[in-house]
């Protein structure tokens, strides 16, 4: 078991955006937004103290220092938006304790299926 | 009129990310300030706005506080200049009234004695504090004042290095020797019968 993990809920949704590719503060913010199908807001507070002991840990790295224009892909970009800004990346580390995450995750959706804790599926119309 | 609120959020933003330690700043100042726009010019609502200041002013003081751990305040209390103020402000009641009375001022003795003693012979509470808490804080001040020529003196071989600490160093071992001894031989004078004032 990686010691990393478990890992704190903001740590996690953050690698979890990065994990489909790199990523500036506010693309990490819109993506845990996503992902969380708007239940998670992580205010930058929040995610810049979590990058910052991320980056320490080597879960990311800071990639160059580079324009939005530069990409590609500007789906996660409000208009006019356009100033050179700092991408993050998952390392193999950060990888390494996402899958060991979703392991235990995993583990603990089984348990919770035997104990036949996780709530009925209602069928209307029957 | 959202230019206006958004120019007000963004003042004070700005003062909030100013309250990050300094090294945390210098690294994500920059990279919150963009965030901070990015959000504004999506036109989130005003409880958005005004909740992402509040979770910024608590990360801040959570920042902060993770930023002051025990090695740090270590590192920082037996730095030489802050070892010597702190051994200084220990020193100086008991220091301050062993000159008075060691150099016989006679308008400063007898002030000293007013406010020490009752009736100029018994001493009083203020004294005893004074007396008692100096005489223990003088090794505290010894020690802790010793701490970073010992360290200088062992990482780098020179004794004459913190010229200052050093200095205090001697003249609380002075006083050292000058109170506790003169206890000592009090103590030991007047279980011997010689003289028991």
């Amino acid at each position: 078991m990686n010691k990393q993990t478990p890992l704190t809920p903001a740590v996690f949704h953050i690698l979890l955006a990065l994990s489909t590719g790199e990523r500036h503060g506010y693309g990490i913010m819109k993506e845990v937004e996503a992902d969380s199908q708007g239940k998670v807001r992580m205010g930058a507070g929040t995610l810049y103290g979590s990058l910052k002991r991320m980056l320490d840990a080597g879960l990311v790295v800071e990639s160059d220092k580079r324009s939005d224009s530069d990409r590609s892909d500007r789906s996660d970009m409000p208009e006019s938006g356009d100033t050179r800004r700092i991408y993050y990346r998952i390392t193999g580390t950060g990888e390494q304790a996402l899958a060991e995450e979703l392991d235990r995750l995993r583990h603990l959706v089984t348990i919770t299926k035997e104990r036949e804790l996780l709530p009925k599926t209602f069928a209307y119309g029957g | 009129m959202a230019d206006e609120r958004h120019s007000v959020f963004r003042k004070l933003y700005k003062k909030l990310v100013a309250l990050y330690p300094k090294p945390f700043r210098e690294r994500f100042g920059e990279s919150m300030m963009q965030t901070f726009d990015d959000l504004c010019r999506e036109g989130n609502s005003y409880i958005f706005m005004q909740w992402l200041l509040a979770e910024t002013l608590f990360a801040a003081a959570r920042e902060n506080m993770l930023s002051i751990n025990s090695r740090n305040i270590m590192k920082n209390i037996t730095a030489p200049p802050t070892a010597a103020l702190i051994s200084f402000v220990l020193v100086l009641p008991l220091g301050l009234m062993f000159l008075i009375f060691l150099s016989e001022i006679e308008p400063l003795i007898t002030g000293t004695k007013y406010f020490l003693t009752t009736d100029g012979q018994q001493v009083n509470m203020l004294g005893r504090v004074i007396m008692l808490g100096g005489m223990l804080a003088l090794p505290v001040a010894f020690v802790w004042n010793l701490i970073p020529v010992v360290r200088t003196a062992r990482l780098e071989g020179k004794l004459f290095v913190h010229t200052a600490n050093l200095m205090l160093v001697v003249a609380i071992l002075l006083l050292i020797a000058a109170t506790w001894g003169g206890l000592a031989l009090e103590t030991v004078s007047c279980g011997m019968g010689i003289s028991c004032d």
